[in-house]
């Protein structure tokens, strides 16, 4: 194989990689039909490479979002003056199952909701970025390009060596600074795990370990006089100061959110609320990465930031709004259909997919509950090159930037790029089965 | 009015328990119609019991105790003053939208719609709202549980106290009206009880939909809240193989004169 790229040399050794990954343990697990697999998640050993322009561009673009997201987290729980001046209608917020009117008048510790912040994206084959969709509750996937970067560095050092990527293995830096910044009475730092069922558990154990915090189960947390503890050895008490938490919110305690649950840490609310700990990230952010709050989100940016918003939003309808209704229901068949409910790449539907009765159902949906859905048009994403064997094949992909944000705001020059493997999808959702690819952001 | 109240409940386990945390609301919130001239609260065995007040207002009790233990109670108690007051605070904007247990039906949208509006009557149209869950619903322990909705129990026309309020609290948002869901004693009712509020004219009017009369002087309130996951009294886990039989008793009496303390 001749190639000229500047991950030319990586490529020799894209096996070597992928046995790597194999026996760290690089997996994430699927609920598929009930049952729980887990698997390897395939590595595809070409990076997405982002110029130092594009990345000048998506980063200051990525820092206004995540800001503008957080000052309308703390409005939205406070003072709600975007609803009183008529920017989101009061029914959006209400009605979103993100909210949480439990956590009506807290701010948390250092006025942070988001600390860690996945935005999705994707560039059309213009070479435009448009945003898919803000995940601000407990957004995964940092840990995949941060080992796979290890472990290639490790693989093909000479590939790094002249070239000019950026190193990206300062996440766990990063993270480890925020959780100090917002730590209360400089407790003991936490990842708090599901355990190992968790899709996700190889990269809460190994995000615990880089940081250098202990990586916690439910059962050796508890909660006395509204303050954190943790069982050490021969349970000695230690007062935790953060909760990096893994696990959503209405799992989190089973005294104050689904009483059912046995994964939370009971009466930790309690003590959130009183601002004894401080959780990463806070609770109640579903408000503001709910699919139907993304429309709103340019006018968010020109409310609380006096900016023009600096990212596109994928061009999105909701059909509660008569002109939307009337451009969705004319134009189905061009769109993708989203269940405002719903993540992880299910609920979402291909007009061009349906058949003629099933578009007539979908209408008759989107007019019985119009407050449930979204429709976007299709943007034809730039394909990545991906390894097929020896060849390379053409693959739709998205990437997700993670921005963090403690008493600062800062972009993680890297990110997670997903691939489907399959060739006629457009959904590429690691819950889905795809796989992921490094991301080279360049210094120049 | 003067009103002493006592609220004990007694578990027993099958077997050793431990790691046994609670979340109670058992002290009588804030209102400008009640003013709590004393109150305490005992848990046995002996935990730190951590106070704050939730978004919704109310009073929370929360406890932990690790050690491993066959018995667990609480009494709380005190001594209320009841007043003649309008509660005349502001809703907060989500006590006019639906929450999980008094979400909308085609049946409860066709009641709300034969109510006719609020409009320059609210005061009588809240006694239409209330007469129409009264005789509509008979009340019936045990057909219904604490995950019934007001939908559901609204099909069903019968239930408990918390059922008829539900069904209360989804009429009135259904016309437009903020209602929040209560709950707490009543003097001569041997359990914790169960209204809806609804505001109109500026302020919050109590109706007890399951008596078929409005919330008086003898009513003490411990909640309030969208519905009644967000005001439960009592919610507890714990760590063991146990079955555990609680016991529950809710003693409210009228006083003449301001009692002490009998713990002081």
């Amino acid at each position: 194989m001749t190639d000229d790229s500047i991950y030319a040399r990586l490529l020799l050794q894209k096996d070597a990689v992928n046995k790597w990954m194999e026996r760290c343990g690089v997996r994430f697990g699927i609920y598929k039909n009930g049952t729980f697999k887990e698997q390897i998640f395939p590595f595809d050993a070409i990076p997405r490479v982002i110029t130092a322009a594009d990345w000048q561009h998506l980063s200051r673009g990525l820092a206004q979002r995540v800001m503008a997201l957080n000052a309308f987290l703390k409005d939205v729980y406070t003072t709600r003056s975007i609803v009183r001046d008529g920017v989101i209608p009061a029914d959006f917020i209400f009605s979103s199952k993100g909210y949480l009117p439990q956590c009506e008048g807290i701010i948390p510790s250092a006025d942070v909701f988001s600390h860690i912040s996945g935005i999705d994206l994707v560039q059309a084959d213009d070479g435009t970025w448009y945003v898919l969709e803000d995940n601000l509750r407990v957004p995964s996937g940092a840990s995949y390009p941060l080992i796979a970067r290890d472990l290639t560095r490790k693989v093909s050092p000479e590939t790094f060596s002249d070239t000019q990527v950026l190193d990206n293995r300062d996440y766990p830096n990063i993270l480890r600074r925020v959780l100090d910044d917002v730590n209360v009475s400089a407790g003991l730092e936490v990842v708090l795990t599901p355990g190992r069922y968790n899709s996700a558990f190889f990269e809460h154990s190994y995000l615990a370990e880089k940081a250098g915090v202990v990586l916690a189960f439910p059962d050796d947390l508890f909660v006395e006089d509204d303050i954190v503890y943790y069982k050490g050895l021969l349970n000695k008490k230690e007062r935790v100061g953060v909760i990096y938490r893994r696990i959503s919110d209405e799992y989190m305690d089973p005294m104050t959110f689904e009483k059912s649950s046995l994964l939370g840490i009971p009466n930790v609310f309690s003590a959130y609320r009183k601002g004894n700990v401080a959780i990463v990230n806070a609770f109640g952010n579903g408000v503001a990465d709910d699919k139907g709050i993304y429309y709103f989100f340019p006018k968010m940016v020109k409310y609380y930031l006096g900016e023009e918003p600096i990212l596109r939003n994928a061009p999105t309808y909701l059909p509660i709004f008569p002109d939307d209704y009337k451009y969705v229901i004319e134009n189905l068949p061009k769109l993708v259909i989203k269940d405002v409910a719903e993540a992880g790449g299910y609920g979402v539907m291909f007009g061009r997919d349906m058949s003629s009765e099933r578009l007539a159902e979908v209408r008759a949906m989107i007019k019985a509950d119009p407050r449930r859905w979204i429709a976007q048009d299709v943007i034809n994403f730039i394909d990545l090159d991906i390894m097929d064997g020896d060849t390379t094949v053409k693959r739709k992909s998205d990437f997700r930037a993670f921005v963090l944000s403690g008493k600062q705001t800062e972009v993680w020059p890297s990110g997670l790029t997903r691939f489907t493997r399959d060739p006629k999808s457009f959904v590429v959702n690691s819950s889905q089965g795809g796989g992921f690819k490094d991301t080279w952001v360049l210094a120049k | 009015m003067l009103l002493r109240y006592s609220y004990t409940t007694l578990i027993t386990f099958s077997a050793k328990v431990s790691d046994h945390a609670f979340a109670l609301r058992c002290v009588p919130m804030p209102t400008p119609a009640q003013r709590l001239i004393w109150q305490h609260f005992t848990v046995l065995p002996y935990c730190p019991v951590a106070t704050s007040v939730d978004a919704f207002g109310s009073v929370v009790s929360t406890g932990f105790l690790g050690r491993r233990h066959n018995l667990f109670a609480y009494e709380a108690a005190g001594l209320v003053e009841i007043v003649e007051a309008n509660d005349v605070r502001q809703p907060e904007l989500f006590y006019s939208h639906p929450s999980p247990l008094t979400a909308p039906s085609p049946e409860l949208s066709q009641v709300a719609v034969s109510l006719g509006e609020p409009g320059q009557a609210p005061e009588a149209w809240a006694m239409r709202l209330m007469d129409a869950v009264s005789s509509h619903m008979a009340y019936c322990p045990g057909i219904t549980s604490v995950d019934t909705t007001a939908a559901q129990a609204f099909q069903l026309r019968q239930g408990v106290c918390q059922d008829f309020a539900h069904v209360s609290v989804a009429l009135a948002r259904l016309a437009g009206v903020p209602a929040r869901y209560a709950c707490g004693f009543m003097e001569g009712e041997g359990a914790s009880h169960a209204w809806a509020e609804l505001f109109i004219n500026g302020r919050w009017l109590a109706i007890d939909p399951t008596n078929h009369r409005l919330v008086g002087l003898t009513y003490i309130k411990l909640a309030h809240g969208r519905d009644f996951d967000d005001c439960s009294i009592s919610r507890g886990t714990f760590r063991g193989a146990a079955s555990q039989c609680v016991s529950v008793s809710v003693d409210v009496w009228k006083v003449n004169q301001l009692e002490p303390d009998p713990c002081l």
